[in-house]
């Protein structure tokens, strides 16, 4: 017998306390038993109570009333979501069309019986992240003063993805949203930046409290840039197309990974 | 905090699998006793724990008693708060013991292996002597004045055929507090790991059947490692941490950081008359903090148990090793733990749900024991 690592440990389905307190109308399920004893059912109402208002400033974050859940999921981060993209790029693209996500995500989803209807639903008065093509920190291995995506305009949304039975929905940003919701910096480099993953997180708080009573999850283009041997091979050899197909493949891999684990979110929810 | 005094080494029985040195025989005096709490009441602000331990702490019965009474003393003069466990194999429990218990609101926690063919086998007295039978009415005693009392059951290589079994024994005989602890050091084999599973399977249906009758009960391999995914963060940060939480006395007043290292002065971190020694205290827990390499890219270690040096100490003879048997053990018992979960959550199973999402149900709990039958 030895020490054996686990590689791999699938996230168990069932939610963690953290999840509980973002929606605590669950802990109001009350035992049969406690339903007989007034003393007990009067105790779980006024502690839960007691719980939800009264809880430390650091777990602040975690609370919202009870009667507005919410409704919008963690970003389940799958593929680095940022990189550049230009005329010093020596590496395919791997951005997804909105198509092409559609059809990854739409796969996923229906194992569990969800069926997204393309842009069936809209929501209103999202705060919807500003992007920006040149941005602050390192790329192509120098240091530049870009900006950064932290501020963001008020406008409607149009889900990529609803299923109305179930009231699931979900955004895929993607390069035309990134171009779409851009912002004049006034300055432009001949490499374009991208940062989907920061976006994603914009988005995801820009809409809470926007959903209606929908759930949603924000998936983002993963952004997958090949290993250095891979880009060597590709230099080498010239076959772009090939090497293109490649990085979409895993682009599309890291995708289902985000949209899997949105589901798995979506059960401890007790949504699906 | 936790302070365990150990207060003898002797026993007067004889568990094949008992870890404790028994060499030459040494008794706490009072003097060491008082010395102990003293330095609980000044290390700890609010309250502090004092656990009676050996050997067999009931063979000193007086001493139990005049500790306690020190300790009211030392409450009345100081704004430490103390209260009380014992942990005993139960030949000498007794009326009088019971009636200090209940008045002193002393908590007595019960070794025993389950049914006799397990119990037998390891836990015999001096004379080799099976202690099941002399157990069965100290058993009704100590839960018909503690109900809540703990039993504390330890599964063997040669027992654990039995395991699933012998919990559903202590249940029927209606301990709700059942805590399993592996014998890691044992000579474990593939055969005995595989019987392991089956067993964890067993209690597996038994949990769900128990809790799906809304049936209240604490059985800790379960408890533990559902607690580790629910509570994520501070699972982590309530670990035991070696010398942190618990300091282990010896007879002879000797510090340790956990019941397993008394008596091996490597991991002696002071005594009683000079206090603590900070700076080993720190080293033995730092040495212990520190991710094993064995573990170090294992995807569930946070959920693991082989950060306890004790029970490394115990298994591998360094806190340092990591024990194969515990690994193993961990990867048989956390998916087993997770579907179990995952089962009583799918049926949303409000038992289940109060028990560990809801931080007041202990509370909760106890005011539906107290006030039952008032309606």
């Amino acid at each position: 017998m030895r020490v054996q690592s686990i590689k791999k440990y699938k996230t168990p389905n069932y939610p963690d306390k953290k999840m509980i307190m973002k929606s605590p109308m669950l802990l109001r399920s009350m035992p049969e038993r406690w339903k007989g004893n007034r003393y007990a059912s009067a105790a779980l109402s006024t502690l839960i109570v007691f719980t939800i208002t009264a809880c430390g400033r650091g777990e602040q974050e975690y609370i919202t009333p009870i009667e507005k859940p919410t409704a919008v999921a963690p970003i389940f981060e799958h593929g680095d979501g940022r990189g550049s993209f230009g005329c010093m790029s020596v590496a395919p693209p791997s951005f997804l069309s909105e198509e092409e996500a559609f059809q990854v995500i739409s796969e996923e989803a229906v194992k569990m019986e969800i069926a997204f209807e393309k842009e069936s639903k809209e929501l209103s008065k999202v705060k919807i992240p500003e992007t920006k093509f040149y941005l602050k920190g390192e790329a192509q291995g120098y240091k530049q003063d870009g900006g950064k995506i932290d501020s963001t305009k008020t406008g409607n949304l149009k889900l990529d993805g609803y299923d109305a039975s179930k009231k699931v929905g979900f955004e895929f940003i993607s390069k035309e949203d990134y171009e779409a919701w851009s912002v004049d910096q006034g300055v432009r480099s001949s490499v374009d930046d991208f940062d989907f993953f920061t976006t994603a997180k914009v988005l995801k708080e820009g809409l809470e409290g926007k959903t209606a009573d929908s759930t949603i999850g924000v998936f983002y283009n993963a952004m997958v840039m090949p290993s250095r041997e891979e880009i060597n091979k590709i230099m080498n050899n010239g076959n772009w197309e090939e090497a293109e197909e490649k990085v979409k493949n895993i682009a599309k891999d890291e995708l289902r990974n985000q949209v899997r684990d949105f589901l798995e979110w979506l059960k401890a929810q007790g949504v699906i | 905090m936790h302070y365990t005094l150990h207060l003898t080494n002797t026993c007067n029985m004889a568990c094949k699998y008992c870890y404790v040195e028994r060499k030459n025989t040494s008794v706490m005096d009072f003097d060491t006793a008082k010395k102990a709490v003293d330095m609980a009441a000044l290390t700890t602000k609010e309250s502090v724990g004092i656990v009676f331990f050996g050997g067999e702490p009931l063979l000193h019965k007086q001493l139990i008693y005049d500790v306690v009474e020190y300790c009211k003393w030392k409450e009345k003069n100081s704004s430490t708060f103390f209260h009380y466990k014992v942990t005993t194999n139960g030949l000498l429990i007794d009326e009088a013991f019971m009636d200090f218990s209940s008045a002193n609101n002393l908590f007595v926690a019960l070794s025993h292996d389950g049914i006799r063919e397990a119990h037998d086998k390891n836990r015999v007295d001096l004379h080799a002597f099976g202690t099941f039978d002399r157990l069965s009415e100290k058993i009704q005693l100590l839960l018909t004045r503690r109900p809540y009392a703990p039993v504390l059951m330890t599964v063997n290589p040669d027992t654990v055929g039995h395991y699933a079994e012998s919990v559903e024994y202590l249940y029927e005989q209606g301990f709700r507090y059942i805590i399993c602890s592996i014998n890691y050091a044992g000579k474990w084999n593939e055969s005995g790991m595989k019987a392991l599973k089956r067993e964890y399977h067993k209690l597996s249906s038994f949990y769900m059947e128990k809790t799906l009758k809304e049936e209240k009960f604490y059985l800790s391999p379960f408890e533990v490692k559902i607690s580790s995914h629910i509570n994520k963060e501070t699972y982590c940060t309530e670990r035991c941490e070696l010398g942190n939480k618990q300091i282990s006395v010896a007879p002879d007043g000797g510090l340790f950081p956990c019941v397993q290292f008394v008596g091996d002065e490597q991991y002696c971190i002071g005594n009683v008359d000079e206090g603590i020694d900070e700076k080993k205290r720190r080293t033995i827990f730092e040495t212990n903090e520190n991710e094993k390499e064995s573990c170090s890219s294992c995807a569930i270690r946070k959920r693991c148990n082989h950060y306890c040096g004790c029970l490394n100490k115990q298994a591998t003879g360094s806190i340092e090793k990591v024990s194969p048997v515990l690994c193993r053990h961990e990867r048989i018992l956390l998916p087993i733990a997770d579907r179990l979960a995952e089962n009583l959550y799918k049926k949303r199973n409000a038992l289940f749900i109060q028990k560990h999402y809801n931080d007041m149900f202990p509370i909760i709990s106890l005011i539906e024991d107290k006030t039952h039958g008032r309606e």
